[in-house]
C-alpha cells in the first residue's frame, strides 16, 4: 500500500493548511524524514517530512490548495509499488483532485521537469530540462537568467559547478530562494527568511542603558527576567510607538500587541509569540516565556504560538554577551536586541536634577560608578520607520529600565 | 454540319471498318458498364463519359503507332482504350484497385498507360497541349518520326495552354495533331455561349497551322484526317489541327441533372449519327448481323472479364499512399525516402511501430 | 583542385558538361539563346550544342514548362529558363498540377527528368514583380524537387544534380549571385547531392539555418558574431526539398540555438517548415526559441530604401544570433 501524505495539524486552532510548495515532485526518491512538501497556515510555514523511504507518486494538490488537518495530501509508494499508485479521486479526500502531467509522472531522474514553486510554472528551456535530468539538478535549485527567469542550459550547468547561491527573481521572492543542496531541512525557511531580510533597507539605533533599577526588583521578586521585563516594557510602549509595529504587508500598524521572542532550540531559532503582552504582568509574563520555551526546546511549539508578532525581541544576555544586532523578522518591521545586563563604569552626574528642588544644591564633579548597564538596539526597516521615532522608542525604553516603576 | 454517309466499303477498307467498329463499340460497352457500375457505387471519384464520341477516339488511334504520344482528357476513357490499354488495367484503376493501370492512383480522370504511348487523361482542361507539344518536341530532340496527338475540347480551346502551345508547335513545326473533339458543350455550358465562331479550326490559321473539319460520328472520316495529319507530321511538316464535330450524348459527369439541354436533342442526335450505328450502315454487307452481334457479345464478355479482373484484386496497401511522388523513394537509403518516412512520422505521429524506414503494411 | 569563376560560369560550365555527356539534355526559354540568356547564363551555349539545342521560344511560359514536362515525359532531360522566377506564376498548373503530380497518379510508369531555372530574389529595385523568392510554394507542393545554390560551387554541383535528376527540379538562382566569384572544383563529374546540405562555418554558440544568398549574409553574420566572441554554425541546405532534416537536428544538437533565414516571405516560408521540424523532433535540444527571418509580407517596393528595409541582411542575422546567446528571448 502507498503510504499515505497527510496535512499536519500544527496547532490546537490550526482546522486546515494551505500547499505552500511540493518540495518533491512526483517520481522523484525520497527518504523518510526528508521535507516533502511545506505547507503554511497564516501563523506558521512548516515543512513536512516524508513519511517513508520509496518515491513520491502522487500529489492530490497543487501549490495553493487548502487542506483539511489530517486529510490526504499525497502518497509515497514504496520499492516495487506503482509510481502513480494511491487511490483514485473517489476515494480521495474532498479536497481538489489534480491529474498529474504525464510528463511529470513519467520523469523517473532525481530533478522533475516542471516542478513548481510557490504555484509559479518553473520556465525552463528543454534542452535545460534535459540537462537538469541528465546531471540530478532540481530544477527549484536553478536561478533562470533567460526571458522572463527562463533556466536555460548554462543556469543549469551554473548551478553544477558553483552551487545554488542565487535568488531568483520573481513576485515571491521568498519561496523562489535556491536552497544549497546540503542545508539541513531546519534551515530551511530561516535561510529563504533571511535571505529575502538581507535585500531590506535595515537601519539601527543603540543606547546603553542603566538598569540597576530593575536589577534590584529582579533580585527583589525572583519571578522575571530580563526577557520577560522586556517584552512586557515593549508592550507598554508599542502602545504609543505605533510606528515600531508597522505592518510591512499593509504599511499601517498590527493591531494586536503581540511580541515574539526569539529562542535558540535543538531545532534551530524559533520565535514563540507572547500573545496580548500588553495585557500580561511581568509575572504572567514570564511564565508565558517560560511555557513557550519549553515547548520550543522539545519541538512541540504549534501554530498558535507562533507567528502574528508585531515586533520581535532577541535576548542574548544568556550567552552572556553584551550587544546583538538582531534582523527584523518581517512582515515586522521592527526588533529589539538586548545582550546581557552588566555592571559597567557609568559617568554619574550630580543627583540635583534626580532629587529634585528639595535638596540645596550641592555642585559637584561628576564622577564615575559602577552600574548595571544594558545594551539595547533596535533594527528597524527604514522603509516604514525613520531613525527619529526608532530613537524616541528606545530612549523611552532605557528610561523604563531606569524606572521600572511604571511598567508594574 | 455531318457529311453525308461514307459510300459503301469493300476489302481492306472494310477490315479497317470492322477494327474501327469493334473499338467504338468496346468504348460503348466499357463506358455503359463504368456508368452502371459508377452509381452502383463499385467507382468513387468522378467519371465522364464520352459516348456519342467513340469514332474520334477509334479513328484517330487506329492511325497511330503504339509509340506514338496521345494525351487526352478528363472524358479519356475512349482514347485509352483506343489506343491499347487493356480494358482488364483500365476497369480495375477505375475501381481503385492495386492492379490498376496506375495501382489505383490515378483513376478516371488520370488515367495513363505509358506502354502504349498514352501519356494521360487530364484533370485539368487544356492541360494536355504542353504535354503533347513536349512529346513533339521530344520526338525532334531525339530524331524520331514519332508524332503526338493531344485530344481535347472545345472548352479547351478558351484557354492560354491551347493558343501558347499552338502558336509553340506551329513556330517550331513540331510533329503534333491537335484533334478537337467538339462536342457542343464546354461542361455545362453550350459552345454556341462560349464562343462567337462556328468552326474552332479557324483558330489554328491563327497561328500558321494547316486544319481540317471532319464529321466527327464518322470514324473513317476522322481516320483518313489523322492520316493526312500523321503523313504531314512525320515528314517534317509540323502540326495539323483536326476538328471533329461530335456530339456528347451522355452528362458532363455521371450524375449530371442537365439542366442545360433537352433530352430530345440527345435524342435526335444520337437517331442520326450514333456512330456506332453509322459505321454498321457503312459496311453494309460487309458485316453481317450475326458478326455485329458478335462485337456486342465480345466486348461485353471483355467487360464482365475486366469486372471480374477488378473485383478480385485487392485494394492498394495502405502504405502505398506515402510513395511513389519521388523517384527513388522506396528505396532504404535514398534521402527522398528518409525524408518521406519522416513525413510520415510527422503526419501520423502517434501511429505506433513507426520506425524510419518501415515498409511494413499496417500502420 | 579548384579554380575561381563567377556563378554565371559555373552554370555554364555545368549545362555544357550535362549536354555533352547527355544528348537528350536540351534547353529553352525566352532570350536564352541568341541573346545568351538576360544574365548571361546561357551565353555561347548555342555555338556548341544549335540551336535545336539551345531554343529561344515565344513569351509562353505555360508551352514552355508544359513542352519540358510532355519531353521529359518522353526520354528528354529538359532544362526551361524562367526568364524571372516570377513568371512561374504563369505556368503553375504546368508546373503543380502536371510535372509534380504525374509520376505518383500515374502509378509511376513515367519520369519527369526537367529542370526549370528560376532565377529569383531582390535584385537593386527590380520591383515587386521582378524580385520574389517563391520556393516555399513548391515546397509544398509534393513531387517537386527544389534546389537553391549559394555559391558558384553548388551553382555547378547543383545543376548539375538538377538535370540528371529523374524527378522535377526547381533550380532558384540569386539574380546577385550571378557576378560572384567563388571556388568550383576542377572535377568535371562534380555533382552536389540532392538533399544534402553543407557546413559552411563550425560554431557551438548558435547555429544559422539558410539557404541561397543568404548563406553569404549568414556566413558575414558569423565573421562579425566572431569578433564579439560568439561562435555560429552556418548551415547551407543547398535543397530545401528534399530538407537534410539531419543535418538540422545537427546543428540543433551542436548548439542549442537556431536562427533560421531566407529572402523569402518569412510567413510560411520554408524557414515555419524548418522551425516546425526543431519544435517537434529537436525539442529536447532547444535551449531557446528558434528565431525565423525572412522578408515582410509585403510585396517588395521599388525604392532602394524601402527594398533594403523588408528582407533579413547580416546585421539582422547577426543581431537575432546575439539575441538568442544573450538570452535575451
Amino acid at each position: 500500500m502507498p503510504v499515505e501524505i497527510v496535512m499536519p495539524k500544527l496547532g490546537l486552532t490550526m482546522v486546515s493548511g494551505t500547499i505552500a510548495r511540493w518540495i518533491k515532485a512526483p517520481g522523484e526518491t525520497v527518504r523518510e524524514g526528508e521535507p516533502l512538501v511545506e505547507v503554511s497556515t497564516d501563523k506558521i510555514a512548516y515543512e513536512v517530512e516524508s513519511p517513508a523511504n520509496g518515491t513520491f507518486a502522487r500529489s492530490l494538490g497543487k501549490d495553493g490548495d487548502e487542506f483539511a488537518c489530517g486529510d490526504v495530501i499525497g502518497y509515497i509508494a514504496l520499492a516495487g509499488e506503482a509510481e502513480t499508485g494511491g487511490p483514485g479521486p473517489a476515494t480521495a479526500s474532498p479536497a481538489p483532485f489534480v491529474e498529474v502531467p504525464r510528463e511529470r509522472a513519467a520523469a523517473n531522474g532525481t530533478a522533475a521537469a516542471s516542478a513548481t514553486a510557490n504555484g509559479a510554472r518553473i520556465i525552463s528551456s528543454p534542452a535545460a530540462r534535459r540537462l537538469a535530468r541528465q546531471l540530478g539538478v532540481a530544477l527549484s535549485d536553478v536561478r533562470g537568467t533567460g526571458p522572463r527567469g527562463r533556466i536555460t542550459m548554462a543556469d543549469v550547468h551554473e548551478v553544477r559547478h558553483s552551487g545554488p547561491a542565487h535568488i531568483a527573481p520573481g513576485d515571491v521572492p521568498a519561496a523562489s530562494v535556491t536552497l544549497p543542496p546540503r542545508l539541513p531541512a531546519a534551515r530551511r525557511a530561516i535561510y529563504r527568511k533571511m535571505t529575502e531580510v538581507g535585500r531590506l533597507p535595515l537601519a539601527q539605533v543603540e543606547t546603553v542603558a542603566r538598569v540597576d533599577a530593575v536589577h534590584a526588583l529582579m533580585q527583589r521578586r525572583g519571578d522575571f527576567g530580563w526577557t520577560a521585563f522586556a517584552v512586557r516594557a515593549v508592550a507598554r510602549l508599542l502602545r504609543d510607538h505605533s510606528d515600531l509595529r508597522t505592518d510591512a504587508t499593509t504599511g499601517a500598524p498590527f493591531d494586536r500587541i503581540d511580541i515574539g521572542v526569539a529562542a535558540d532550540t535543538p531545532h534551530g531559532l524559533i520565535v514563540p509569540v507572547v500573545r496580548d503582552a500588553e495585557r500580561r504582568s511581568l509575572a504572567e509574563t514570564q511564565l508565558e516565556i517560560v511555557r513557550l520555551a519549553a515547548l520550543a526546546r522539545d519541538g512541540a511549539i504549534g501554530a498558535d504560538d507562533v507567528g502574528g508578532a508585531c515586533f520581535s525581541i532577541s535576548n542574548v544576555g544568556p550567552q552572556g554577551v553584551e550587544r546583538v544586532s538582531p534582523l527584523p523578522d518581517p512582515p515586522q518591521t521592527a526588533i529589539l536586541g538586548i545582550g546581557a545586563a552588566t555592571l559597567r563604569p557609568a559617568v554619574e552626574t550630580p543627583a540635583t536634577e534626580r532629587l529634585g528642588g528639595d535638596f540645596a544644591v550641592t555642585s559637584s564633579a561628576p564622577s564615575i560608578v559602577a552600574a548595571w548597564m544594558l545594551t539595547c538596539v533596535v533594527s528597524f526597516d527604514h522603509r516604514f520607520i525613520d531613525g527619529a521615532p526608532a530613537a524616541r522608542f528606545l530612549a523611552d525604553f532605557a528610561r523604563a529600565c531606569a524606572d521600572p516603576g511604571v511598567l508594574l | 454540319m455531318a457529311k453525308t454517309l461514307t459510300a459503301a466499303v469493300h476489302g481492306e477498307r472494310s477490315d479497317l471498318g470492322i477494327a474501327l467498329l469493334r473499338t467504338m463499340i468496346r468504348i460503348r460497352v466499357l463506358e455503359e458498364g463504368i456508368e452502371k457500375h459508377f452509381l452502383a457505387g463499385d467507382i468513387p471519384g468522378f467519371a465522364h463519359l464520352s459516348i456519342g464520341q467513340e469514332a474520334v477516339a477509334a479513328g484517330t488511334c487506329a492511325k497511330l503507332r503504339t509509340d506514338d504520344a496521345i494525351a487526352s482528357t478528363h472524358r479519356g476513357h475512349g482514347h485509352t482504350l483506343a489506343k491499347g490499354t487493356s480494358m482488364r488495367g483500365m476497369v480495375a484503376e477505375l475501381f481503385a484497385r492495386a492492379t490498376g493501370i496506375c495501382k489505383g492512383k490515378g483513376g478516371s480522370m488520370h488515367i495513363a498507360d505509358f506502354s502504349v504511348g498514352m501519356l494521360g487523361a487530364n484533370g485539368v482542361v487544356a492541360g494536355g497541349f504542353g504535354l503533347v507539344a513536349g512529346a513533339a518536341l521530344s520526338a525532334v530532340q531525339r530524331k524520331t518520326d514519332q508524332v503526338a496527338v493531344c485530344f481535347f475540347g472545345d472548352g479547351a480551346t478558351n484557354r492560354g495552354p491551347f493558343h501558347e502551345n499552338l502558336n509553340l508547335c506551329a513556330v517550331w513545326n513540331l510533329p503534333a495533331i491537335f484533334v478537337l473533339e467538339n462536342n457542343r458543350y464546354a461542361s455545362t455550358t453550350s459552345t454556341a455561349e462560349t464562343m462567337k465562331i462556328d468552326d474552332v479550326a479557324i483558330r489554328a490559321a491563327g497561328y500558321g497551322m494547316p486544319s481540317a473539319i471532319v464529321d466527327g460520328f464518322d470514324a473513317f472520316a476522322v481516320y483518313d484526317a489523322i492520316g493526312e495529319a500523321t503523313a504531314r507530321a512525320r515528314s517534317g511538316g509540323g502540326p495539323t489541327f483536326v476538328e471533329c464535330k461530335t456530339y456528347r450524348a451522355r452528362g458532363h459527369y455521371i450524375g449530371d441533372p442537365e439542366r442545360y439541354r433537352e433530352k430530345r436533342e440527345i435524342e435526335d442526335v444520337m437517331t442520326a449519327s450514333d456512330p456506332i450505328v453509322r459505321m454498321q450502315a457503312t459496311l453494309g454487307d460487309a458485316l453481317d448481323a450475326g458478326e455485329f452481334e458478335a462485337l456486342w457479345t465480345q466486348a461485353r464478355e471483355e467487360f464482365a472479364d475486366a469486372v471480374a479482373f477488378a473485383r478480385s484484386s485487392p485494394s492498394p496497401e495502405r502504405d502505398e499512399a506515402f510513395f511513389g511522388a519521388y523517384v527513388g523513394d522506396r528505396s532504404a537509403g535514398d534521402p527522398v525516402h528518409a525524408v518521406e518516412s519522416r513525413e510520415r512520422d510527422a503526419f501520423m505521429p502517434f501511429a505506433p511501430n513507426l520506425g524510419h524506414g518501415s515498409q511494413g503494411s499496417g500502420h | 583542385m579548384s579554380r575561381t569563376i563567377t556563378f554565371t560560369e559555373a552554370t555554364l560550365e555545368a549545362m555544357r558538361e550535362e549536354m555533352r555527356r547527355d544528348p537528350t539534355v536540351f534547353l529553352m526559354g525566352e532570350d536564352i539563346a541568341k541573346q545568351g540568356g538576360i544574365f548571361g547564363q546561357f551565353r555561347g551555349l548555342p555555338q556548341e550544342f544549335g540551336f535545336d539545342r539551345v531554343r529561344d521560344t515565344p513569351i509562353s511560359e505555360a508551352a514552355l514548362v508544359g513542352a519540358g514536362v510532355g519531353a521529359a515525359l518522353t526520354g528528354c532531360r529538359p532544362v526551361v529558363d524562367m526568364h524571372f522566377a516570377d513568371f512561374i506564376t504563369c505556368a503553375m498548373d504546368e508546373v503543380v498540377n502536371q510535372a509534380a503530380k504525374l509520376r505518383y497518379m500515374f502509378g509511376e510508369q513515367c519520369i519527369v527528368p526537367m529542370t526549370l531555372r528560376a532565377p529569383d530574389g531582390i535584385t537593386k529595385s527590380a520591383g515587386s514583380q521582378h524580385s520574389q523568392a517563391l520556393e516555399g510554394w513548391f515546397v509544398h507542393t509534393p513531387g517537386l524537387e527544389v534546389v537553391i545554390p549559394a555559391d558558384a560551387e553548388d551553382a555547378k554541383g547543383l545543376l548539375k544534380a538538377a538535370i540528371r535528376s529523374d524527378n522535377p527540379t526547381l533550380y532558384f538562382e540569386h539574380k546577385m549571385l550571378f557576378p560572384q566569384k567563388g571556388p568550383v572544383p576542377d572535377d568535371d563529374d562534380f555533382v552536389v547531392p540532392i538533399g544534402k546540405a553543407k557546413t559552411m562555418r563550425d560554431g557551438e554558440d548558435v547555429a544559422i539555418v539558410t539557404y541561397g544568398i543568404t548563406v553569404g549574409r549568414a556566413i558575414e553574420a558569423a565573421t562579425l558574431l566572431e569578433a564579439e566572441g560568439i561562435r555560429a554554425t552556418v548551415i547551407n541546405l543547398r535543397t530545401v526539398w528534399p530538407l537534410d532534416y539531419d543535418a538540422i537536428a545537427d546543428a540543433v544538437a551542436r548548439t542549442h540555438r537556431v536562427v533560421v533565414a531566407h529572402e523569402a516571405v518569412r510567413v510560411g516560408g520554408v524557414g515555419a517548415e524548418i522551425a516546425s521540424f526543431i519544435g517537434e523532433h529537436c525539442f529536447d535540444e532547444l535551449d531557446a526559441p528558434v528565431l525565423r527571418l525572412g522578408a515582410a509580407h509585403v510585396p517588395v517596393p521599388f525604392a532602394p530604401v524601402l527594398q533594403e528595409a523588408m528582407y533579413p541582411r547580416a546585421a539582422m542575422i547577426a543581431d537575432a544570433a546575439r539575441r538568442l546567446v544573450r538570452r535575451d528571448v
